[in-house]
C-alpha cells in the first residue's frame, strides 16, 4: 500500500539568493503560522543523494507547491537565466499530472514580481493560478494566505494582516533569539529558521 | 490583543497570565490548576493557545482553540530543540515579567 502524503506540507520553490530572503522567510512563517509545514531544496544536506532526486522526493512529499518565478531574469554576472524554479515548477506539474491518485490532489500558486511578466517567458502557464507579490514580503504574505486557506479545508486560519503583524513582531524578536543562541540571523539555515518560527509561533500568537 | 495565555513558574508555584494584558495575571499552587485556569481564559475568547513554560525553560503547548495547531518539521535544527525553547521561553518570560 503507498504510503500517504502528508496533508500539511507546503513545497516552497523560490530563489534562494540574498535579495530575495526577506520574502522567503516570510512564506516560510506564513505557512507555519497557517499550520502547515515549509518544505524546501534548502533542507537537503544528504551529500550521499543525488540533489535532483531529493527535489523530487520532497515534491513527491508535498501536497501543495508554492513557485516564485521572479527570479527567471538574466544574472548580472553570467548574462544566463536561473532555470531551477521553472524545473522544479515543471516537476510539480509533471507530478500532479502523471502521478496516482494521491498525486493527483496536487494543487500550488505561482508568485511573480509583477503582474503579467511571465507571459513573455513561460507563456503556457498562462491559466494557472498566477499572483504578483510586488517583490514585497507582506504581499506575499497576503498571497500565500489566501490561496493556501482556500486549497484546504477552514480551519480557523488566521487572516493575512494578522500574520503580517505576527512576523513583524517575530523579525523583532529574532536578533534577541540569535544572540541567545549563538548564531547570526544571516547564518541561519533552514532548519534552524523553520524550527525557530515553529517554537515562537507556540508562544507568541 | 495578544492570543496566548502563558503558565510558569513563579515563587512556589504558578502564575497564569496573557501579555500585553496590563494586569497582575493570576497564582496558583499547582500547574494543574493553573493550566486548567488558562485554558478556561481561552475557552472564553474567540481564539487563543496555552503555552506552558517549563522550569527547565522548555515549552509545552498544551490548548489551542480557534487557532491552526502549529505542526512539527522533519527538519530539525542544528542549534538543538531545548536550546531554542529556551530561549523563545526566556525572551517570552522577560517581557511578561517586565509589563
Amino acid at each position: 500500500m503507498p504510503t500517504p502524503i502528508p496533508r500539511n506540507h507546503v513545497f516552497i520553490n523560490c530563489p534562494f539568493d540574498h535579495t530575495y530572503k526577506p520574502i522567503f522567510d516570510a512564506i516560510v512563517f506564513a505557512v507555519h503560522d497557517l499550520g502547515f509545514v515549509a518544505r524546501s531544496a534548502l533542507e537537503i544536506d544528504d551529500g550521499s543523494e543525488v540533489r535532483l532526486t531529493k527535489i523530487e522526493r520532497i515534491i513527491e512529499e508535498c501536497r501543495y507547491g508554492i513557485h516564485d518565478i521572479s527570479n527567471v531574469a538574466l544574472d548580472a554576472n553570467t548574462g544566463l537565466p536561473r532555470f531551477n524554479m521553472t524545473l522544479e515548477l515543471g516537476l510539480f506539474f509533471g507530478c500532479k499530472r502523471f502521478g496516482d491518485g494521491r498525486q493527483r490532489k496536487k494543487v500550488c500558486i505561482i508568485l511573480d514580481s509583477e503582474p503579467y511578466r511571465y507571459r513573455q517567458c513561460i507563456s503556457d502557464i498562462f491559466g494557472q493560478d498566477i499572483h504578483s507579490h510586488g517583490g514585497t514580503h507582506a504581499q506575499a504574505i497576503i498571497k500565500v494566505r489566501n490561496w493556501l486557506a482556500a486549497a484546504s479545508k477552514p480551519k480557523f486560519r488566521p487572516g493575512g494582516t494578522e500574520i503580517v503583524e505576527r512576523y513583524n513582531r517575530f523579525l523583532n524578536d529574532l536578533p534577541a533569539l540569535c544572540t541567545a543562541l549563538h548564531r547570526r540571523p544571516d547564518d541561519l539555515t533552514f532548519g534552524d529558521l523553520s524550527e525557530m518560527i515553529e517554537t515562537w509561533l507556540q508562544t507568541n500568537r | 490583543m495578544a492570543k496566548t495565555v502563558h503558565v510558569f513558574p513563579s515563587g512556589k508555584g504558578w502564575a497564569v497570565k496573557r501579555q500585553g494584558s496590563g494586569n497582575t495575571g493570576a497564582f496558583f499552587l499547582t500547574q494543574k490548576d493553573a493550566v486548567a485556569s488558562a485554558r478556561f481564559i481561552v475557552k472564553k475568547s474567540a481564539s487563543g493557545q496555552v503555552a506552558i513554560h517549563g522550569r527547565g525553560g522548555r515549552i509545552a503547548a498544551a490548548y489551542v482553540h480557534g487557532l491552526p495547531k502549529i505542526q512539527k518539521s522533519p527538519v530539525k535544527s542544528s542549534l538543538g530543540s531545548r536550546n531554542i525553547e529556551k530561549a523563545v521561553s526566556e525572551l517570552a518570560l522577560e517581557r511578561l515579567n517586565s509589563a
